[in-house]
């Protein structure tokens, strides 16, 4: 069925093309041809949707294939959804504007768990049954991957198969075991049986989970014996040999992320303890030089786009950094494309790295010491010093720059006053650092910009086992902070955020499947968009908390044992849980771990047995 | 050289805005690796230069702009190039070299247009068509800087007929453009609106052409005068 999306609608919503497809390198396929329609679905609007590196590759690599037309779908902003509500539109698909209802297979993207409420109400405005249970062979499979789905449990009460880790192999055998169940056209649970022997794919309707009185985990149990006990992360072992969209979707209009994006590596090899895509990722695999230049070509012929960006957790810690941005900088010269270096280390090097790429004017510069004093650095294993961070802000002011970023977090674990004060007094002496640059060198109008997020801990890091700030405590900090940056130095200015949203953060991030029906109830109340302020409703959450008598504390506030049963432990990321256990005593005992390059730290990720963990490189300090 | 070219935008793009049509063409030049002139600057832009910004549901047959090229080459290439470097929606339907150094904007003074609506019941077009016509004063509010200011635009509505199809009624009309004397369908709709005492509600807007204004008579910007 094709959506009629007259203009009298159009004309009335905001940003319109958002919902009417037709840009350049979008895939044009006739969907009689093909035996697979997957619609991609990014629970978000269409703007954050097309920033966003992975929907690129998996449309790419789904259109690959002759037999499958893999389509975009994205969350209708609350405007279109009023009217799509009203007249009774259905959610569709950008390229054939065909209902998604219609579609063999959807998948999801968990970037964050501040959108799970905007999946179930895109199922709903589909005319899919949100609960997978409910499905029926007239229905699709409603599939999801992405960083979250590293603990599922929340949302296993509505996706019928989750794909653990990077994707873009495990989702082609999907479509190859879903090709042959077609056409024998048996039962739903026969698919899902058989996607279940996929290694990376977790079906949680095979698993039962049993708890104790204190509402602990007891066991998480396959139901039947064929099915895998634990599930282990997909990863690509040669980043180089696979699939990388070059022509990628030109937007009409200005989205978050407005360029090509160029991944040079994937996994990190620092091991900052509060970082979950630093443990997630591992082991850390990176693009040859001669590759990437190829793909940056390829990119910028295909698209036209002004400007590109290197994508990577930690752009200095590639290997070959000078000699291939060297090249690099000479094609973009060459194509007139500006090149955009985010997650730099600010010294000599990138500086001038930056002064040769950017021909702009100097914006801000963005630091992120992530802790106010040494220790609690030590903590969280933030191998930066304060002279690393003096030295960096002093370059970059003698370097013209007068404006720079300071990202901290407040609620990290063993965190005193004296941890928060300290944020304060490093902001002072920032400001110091300028004062003392010479006025004739240094540019005027300085502004130090410090904000501070509220710790989230998460799955698979070694705060996993941690208990989350309390509001109040969070409160009290920010309280706090204020008023020490306000006596400290006039010239900073303070950001941030209200910790209702990071609770219920680290809610859905440690949750069970017990939240399953309080993410139910709170959509049922009009919850959506829940990562968009003007539109996060924290009370009909807490309502649906009350109503289906669960605790939020228990999961954000609770600290865990490490014997306990914890509701991702049947997912195996290639990092042992011994092993984050280590490094949360270590955390405990301001004890620093090297990265990954210096010495292998024992992770577990050699189980890969590629990148930087290849057999021969690695130096395992535990068998 | 410049080039001065005609172009479509269809159904596809009728929501894109005039400033993302701009950054349009700029990735289109990159893509088709044509020689265009940059201007100077920390943030060089291609030097095109468009007849008439087109408004957000626009449909357009009669579009026009300028481009400055640093090679030589033919009109015919140059639509080819670009054509292949555009996506579907939007596309060159004419080009030619220019001579002069007329500014496209400076030219436009009129538009073709066919208007949509819902038609009302018992409506007869043609004696609406007629009454825009026999009418003295056409009042509408326009929107400006400074607020709502009531204007006639009756002295710059040229030429209407009307057609019904359906449920839809059509109005052709040529009427002031450019500039200075820019009359926008939704406006046009609003006097039509005033004068048959029936709110009539907009469905679609079709520019057919821009047109400048030349010894008495209308001409395409590509016409041979304006090069």
């Amino acid at each position: 069925m094709k959506v009629a999306l007259e203009d009298k609608i159009l004309l009335n919503v905001e940003k319109p093309a958002r919902y009417t497809g037709g840009e350049w390198n979008m895939v044009v396929k006739s969907p009689e041809s093909v035996d697979v329609r997957f619609a991609f679905c990014f629970p978000d609007v269409y703007e954050v949707g097309m920033s966003h590196l992975g929907m690129k590759i998996l449309y790419h690599v789904l259109n690959l294939r002759l037999d499958t037309y893999c389509e975009r779908v994205f969350a209708p902003w609350v405007d279109m959804e009023d009217v799509m509500r009203e007249k009774g539109i259905p959610l569709f698909a950008l390229e054939t504007k065909d209902a998604v209802k219609d579609f063999d297979l959807l998948g999801f993207t968990l970037q964050y768990e501040m959108s799970y409420t905007n999946i179930l109400n895109m199922l709903d405005l589909a005319g899919i049954p949100i609960l997978a249970e409910e499905r029926t062979i007239a229905d699709p499979f409603v599939i999801a991957g992405g960083p979250c789905a590293c603990n599922p449990e929340p949302m296993a009460d509505f996706i019928d198969l989750f794909a653990i880790g990077e994707g873009e192999e495990v989702i082609l055998e999907i479509i190859d075991v879903y090709r042959e169940w077609k056409q024998k056209g048996s039962s739903r649970e026969d698919f899902l049986k058989a996607a279940a022997m996929i290694p990376g794919v977790y079906v949680p309707s095979l698993y039962d989970v049993s708890y104790h009185p204190d509402n602990t985990i007891a066991s998480i149990a396959p139901l039947s014996p064929d099915v895998p006990k634990t599930i282990r992360k997909r990863i690509i072992r040669d980043l180089d040999l696979a699939d990388f969209p070059e022509n990628i979707i030109v937007p009409f209009i200005g989205t978050v992320h407005d360029r090509i994006m160029l991944e040079m590596f994937r996994g990190c090899i620092r091991g900052c303890r509060f970082c979950q895509a630093g443990f997630i990722y591992r082991p850390v695999r990176e693009k040859s030089p001669e590759v990437l230049l190829k793909q940056a070509e390829k990119s910028i012929s295909g698209t036209g786009y002004e400007e590109i960006s290197l994508v990577s957790l930690s752009t200095s810690d590639y290997s070959c950094l000078s000699a291939f941005t060297n090249e690099l900088i000479a094609l973009t010269e060459d194509k007139k494309v500006n090149l955009s270096l985010p997650s730099l280390r600010i010294d000599n090097f990138s500086l001038d790295l930056m002064e040769k790429a950017q021909k702009v004017r100097k914006s801000g510069l963005t630091f992120a010491p992530e802790a106010g004093t040494q220790r609690l650095r030590d903590v969280i294993n933030k191998g930066i010093t304060k002279e690393d961070i003096l030295g960096s802000v002093a370059l970059a002011f003698e370097g013209g720059w007068s404006s720079v970023k300071l990202y901290f977090m407040i609620g990290l674990p063993t965190e005193t006053l004296e941890d928060i004060e300290g944020i304060a007094e490093l902001s002072a002496e920032v400001v110091r650092v300028y004062k003392q640059v010479p006025k004739e060198k240094r540019a005027k109008n300085l502004k130090v910009n410090v904000s501070a997020a509220c710790f989230v801990p998460k799955p698979f890091t070694p705060f996993q086992w941690f208990g989350q700030d309390t509001l109040e405590q969070f409160r009290q900090k920010q309280g706090f902070l204020r008023g020490k940056i306000r006596e400290a130095s006039r010239s900073v200015t303070f950001n941030w955020h209200d910790a209702n949203t990071s609770f219920l953060e680290a809610v859905l991030a440690r949750g069970d499947r017990r939240l399953g029906p309080v993410i139910l109830k709170a959509w049922q109340k009009g919850c959506r968009f829940d990562g968009w302020d003007e539109l996060f409703k924290y009370d009909s959450w807490m309502e649906a908390f009350q109503e289906k008598s669960i605790e939020p504390g228990f999961y954000a506030n609770r600290v865990r044992d490490f014997d306990e049963v914890l509701p991702w432990d049947h997912l195996d990321m290639g990092i042992t849980k011994k092993y984050l256990q280590k490094e949360c005593i270590k955390a405990y005992e301001e004890a620093v771990t090297p990265n990954c390059r210096i010495k292998c730290s024992g992770c577990g990720s050699t189980v890969f047995g590629t990148g930087v963990c290849k057999p021969n490189t690695a130096d395992s300090e535990e068998s | 050289m410049q080039i001065r070219f005609q172009f479509r935008k269809g159904e596809d793009l009728k929501f894109i805005g005039h400033l993302d049509i701009l950054r349009l063409f700029e990735r289109a030049f990159k893509r088709s690796a044509l020689p265009v002139a940059h201007s100077q600057g920390f943030n060089p832009r291609p030097r095109i230069v468009f007849a008439q910004p087109m408004p957000l549901g626009l449909t357009s047959d009669g579009e026009f702009a300028d481009v400055e090229l640093l090679a030589s080459m033919s009109a015919v290439d140059f639509m080819t190039l670009m054509n292949a470097s555009l996506p579907p929606g939007i596309q060159l339907v004419d080009a030619k070299v220019k001579s002069s150094p007329s500014n496209p904007m400076g030219l436009v003074s009129g538009a073709r247009y066919r208007i949509g609506f819902d038609v009302p019941v018992s409506f007869d077009i043609h004696t609406v068509a007629r009454k825009v016509l026999d009418s003295t004063i056409i009042h509408v509010m326009k929107k400006t800087k400074s607020g709502l200011k009531q204007i006639d635009i009756r002295p710059l509505i040229y030429e209407v007929t009307g057609d019904v199809s359906g449920t839809m009624g059509y109005f052709n009309v040529l009427m002031g453009a450019g500039q200075n004397d820019n009359v926008r369908p939704e406006l046009f709709l609003s006097g039509v609106s005033g004068i048959c005492c029936e709110e009539l509600e907009l469905r679609s807007m079709h520019r057919i052409i821009l047109l400048g204004y030349n010894n008495g008579r209308w001409l395409s910007l590509l016409d041979e005068q304006f090069l």
